[in-house]
C-alpha cells in the first residue's frame, strides 16, 4: 500500500510506443506511432509510405496497356478489381463496347475477387483478435478461388486479369462446372464461420463498440465501402453509379446501425453472400459470343479527362485519367480506398486500449501496397 | 508482340489522325506498320504524298471524339455565378462529368459553399490531387472531385495555380483532405495555407524535390538521401 504522499510523487508521462513497420498486425510496413496513457490510446499517427513505388509516376511513363499491370500491384488482394476500373475509364474515354459475355465475365471474376479479398480480411483479422481456427478455413476456400483465378488468368495474384475491350481469353473447358460447385459449398461455410464468430462471446467484447463511427462523420473523413456501410449509409458505387453492367443483376446491399467492429464485420459477410448471388446470375445468364470487343491496337484516347469509380473490396476506387492524346496517360491518379480510409484510424482508436488498435487496424481491412501505391 | 497486337484492325490510326488534324490523308489509311513509323509520317508536310489516293474515312465516321460541351441551363453553375460571379470560370462537361473551373481567390469559399449552401450538398470530397502543366503561365492545376450523396451526383473542380503560390486547405471543411493535401504537397511541391500538419507523407522527410512534377525524370532519385541512408557508395549518375 502506497501512501497518498507517495502516489503523487509517481510519474504518469505519456508514453510512446512504435507499432510496426514489423508487426504481423499491422497487415504489411504500416507504422503507427502510439501515444500511451497505461493501456488507453491518446493518440496514433501513422507513418506510411514504405512501399511507395511511384505508380502514378510509372504510368506516365508508359502507354496505357502497359500500365495495365502495375495497377495489379497497387492492391494486390484485390488485383482484379483495380484492373477492372482502370480499364473500365479508358474504354468510356475511347468508345469501346465490351460485349456481353465479356462484360459478364468481367463482373463474375470482380465478384470472386471479392469474396477472397473478404475471406482474406476474416481470416487475418479473425487471428489478430485471436481465434485461430477461422484463418485456417478461410484460406482453405480462398485457394478454390485462386485456383480459378490460375486456371482463366494464369495467374493466381497478380492476375493482369483484363484487357481493353473485354478479356484475354474465354472461360477454359470445366470452369463453369468448378465454379458452380464452388458456389454450392460456399454457404455452408460461410455459415461455419458464423457459427466460430457471429455469438462467440469473446469474438462480441473484442468487436462491439470498439471503433464506433456515426455516419455523417464517416463520411467527412472520406470512409467507403464496409467501414462506411457499416454505419449505415447505403453508399455502393455499384447501385448509386452503376458500371460495366451491374445494374442487369438482383443483389442487396448490407448496411450495419452502430459503426463499430462487428457491425462492418456483419456487412462484409453479408457482402459475400451477396457476392455469390451476383456469380450465380451470371453462370445462369451467361450469353456466348465473343468475350473482347473491337478495340484498337494503341490505345489513344482524345484529350481529356474521366473519372471512374468501382466499389472495390475496400470502398471506392477511382482512378481519374488524364488524356493529352498521346499513347501515354498525361496523368492517372489513383483513389486507393484504403489510403483515404487509413487517415479515420487517428479518431476510431482515441480513447481505446491498447490491443484494441489490432482489432481497429483489421477492420478499415487495408492493404499497404494500395495505401502506399 | 503481346495478345493486344494480334486481332486488332488499324483502328487506332484514325484516333491518332483525328488528333493532330490531318483527317483523312494518304498516311493515315496507308499502312498497318508498327506506331513508330507513323508517328514521324504525321509530321511530313500533306504536300509530300499527294499522289496516293484518299480513302474516305469509312470507320471513323460512327466514332465521335467525345469533347468537352459548355454546361447550358446548369442550376448548379447559374447558382454558383450568382454568388461568386467572376470566381466562376467556365462549366463544361466531358462524358457526362461536370467540370467547373474557379479561381483561386474563390476556391475555398465555393468548395464550402458547395458542402454547405446549395440544395445538392456535396458532403463527400471523393478526390483532390494535381496536374502539372509544364510551360504554362499558371504551372498547376488544382483538380477536387466531390459527391453528394442526396443527389447521387459527380462534380469535378478545376483551379489553376501559379508555381509559388500557396492554395487554401480543405482540412477545415473536410477531414479526409489532410492526407491527400499531404500527398500533393509530398508528389507536387504545392504548398497549402492553414494546414494543419504539411509534411510529405509517402517519401521521406528528407527527399528533395517533387516527383510527380513533368520535369522530374523518372529515373531521377535523391542521390544524397540514398547514400546517406542506403549506405549505397557509388550511385548511377
Amino acid at each position: 500500500m502506497t501512501t497518498l504522499e507517495e502516489s503523487t510523487v509517481l510519474d504518469t508521462r505519456v508514453l510512446e510506443m512504435n507499432m510496426g513497420p514489423q508487426h504481423p498486425s499491422t497487415h504489411g510496413v504500416l507504422r503507427v506511432k502510439l501515444k500511451l496513457d497505461g493501456e488507453r490510446v491518446v493518440d496514433a499517427e501513422c507513418i506510411i509510405g514504405y512501399l511507395h513505388r511511384g505508380i502514378e509516376k510509372i504510368s506516365e511513363n508508359r502507354s496505357y496497356i502497359e500500365c495495365v499491370p502495375y495497377y495489379d500491384r497497387t492492391d494486390y488482394i484485390a488485383a482484379v478489381s483495380n484492373v477492372y476500373g482502370f480499364l473500365l475509364g479508358v474504354e468510356k474515354m475511347m468508345g469501346i463496347e465490351v460485349p456481353e459475355r465479356g462484360r459478364y465475365i468481367r463482373i463474375m471474376m470482380v465478384e470472386f475477387n471479392r469474396i477472397a479479398s473478404h475471406l482474406l480480411w476474416l481470416a487475418t483479422h479473425a487471428i489478430d483478435i485471436g481465434a485461430m481456427t477461422v484463418f485456417l478455413y478461410c484460406f482453405r476456400e480462398r485457394e478454390e478461388i485462386l485456383k480459378l483465378f490460375e486456371a482463366l488468368f494464369g495467374a493466381r495474384l497478380t492476375t493482369h486479369a483484363f484487357r481493353v475491350g473485354g478479356l484475354w481469353k474465354d472461360l477454359p473447358p470445366g470452369f463453369e462446372q468448378e465454379a458452380r460447385k464452388f458456389l454450392d459449398e460456399f454457404p455452408a461455410r460461410v455459415d461455419e464461420y458464423e457459427q466460430l464468430l457471429t455469438e462467440n462471446r469473446i469474438w462480441l467484447a473484442r468487436t462491439k463498440d470498439i471503433g464506433v463511427i456515426s455516419g455523417e462523420e464517416a463520411i467527412e473523413w472520406g470512409l467507403t465501402g464496409p467501414p462506411l456501410r457499416g454505419s449505415g449509409v447505403d453508399y455502393d458505387l455499384r447501385k448509386a453509379q452503376p458500371y460495366g453492367g451491374y445494374e442487369d443483376f438482383d443483389f442487396d446491399i448490407p448496411l450495419g446501425e452502430n459503426g463499430d467492429t462487428y457491425d462492418r464485420y456483419v456487412a462484409r459477410i453479408e457482402e459475400m453472400r451477396q457476392s455469390r448471388r451476383i456469380i450465380q446470375q451470371v453462370l445462369e445468364r451467361l450469353p456466348d459470343g465473343p468475350v473482347r470487343g473491337k478495340a484498337p491496337k494503341i490505345v489513344k484516347p482524345a484529350a481529356g479527362e474521366y473519372y471512374s469509380g468501382i466499389e472495390s473490396p475496400r470502398g471506392e476506387l477511382g482512378y481519374y485519367i488524364v488524356s493529352d492524346g498521346s499513347a501515354q496517360p498525361f496523368r492517372v491518379k489513383i483513389r486507393p480506398p484504403t489510403f483515404i480510409g487509413l487517415q479515420a484510424l487517428r479518431r476510431l482508436v482515441r480513447g481505446h486500449l491498447m490491443a484494441d488498435v489490432v482489432a481497429i487496424i483489421g477492420t478499415l481491412d487495408i492493404v499497404l501496397g494500395e495505401v502506399d501505391r | 508482340m503481346s495478345e493486344e497486337d494480334k486481332t486488332q484492325p488499324p483502328e487506332s490510326e484514325g484516333e491518332a489522325v483525328e488528333k493532330s488534324g490531318t483527317r483523312g490523308e494518304p498516311q493515315a489509311s496507308e499502312s498497318k506498320g508498327s506506331e513508330e513509323k507513323k508517328e514521324p509520317a504525321q509530321a511530313v508536310p500533306p504536300t509530300a504524298a499527294k499522289e496516293k489516293p484518299v480513302k474516305p474515312p469509312v470507320r471513323r465516321a460512327k466514332k465521335k471524339a467525345p469533347t468537352y460541351e459548355d454546361l447550358v441551363d446548369d442550376p448548379l453553375l447559374k447558382n454558383l455565378q450568382q454568388k461568386f460571379s467572376e470566381g466562376i470560370l467556365s462549366g463544361q462537361s466531358f462524358l457526362d462529368q461536370a467540370t467547373y473551373t474557379v479561381s483561386l481567390e474563390v476556391l475555398h469559399d465555393v468548395l464550402l459553399d458547395l458542402r454547405d449552401g446549395t440544395e445538392a450538398q456535396y458532403d463527400y470530397l471523393v478526390d483532390l490531387t494535381a496536374l502539372d502543366y509544364l510551360g504554362d503561365e499558371k504551372r498547376f492545376c488544382m483538380v477536387y472531385h466531390l459527391y453528394s450523396h442526396s443527389q447521387k451526383n459527380l462534380i469535378r473542380l478545376r483551379c489553376a495555380v501559379a508555381d509559388g503560390e500557396s492554395v487554401p486547405s480543405v482540412t477545415d471543411v473536410w477531414k479526409t483532405a489532410d492526407w491527400m493535401e499531404r500527398e500533393v504537397y509530398d508528389l507536387f511541391g504545392i504548398d497549402f495555407s492553414d494546414h494543419p500538419d504539411l509534411k510529405r507523407i509517402l517519401l521521406p522527410d528528407d527527399w528533395h524535390g517533387h516527383p510527380l512534377r513533368k520535369d522530374y525524370d523518372i529515373k531521377l532519385q535523391d542521390q544524397v538521401w540514398i547514400k546517406e541512408h542506403l549506405q549505397i557508395r557509388k550511385t548511377p549518375e
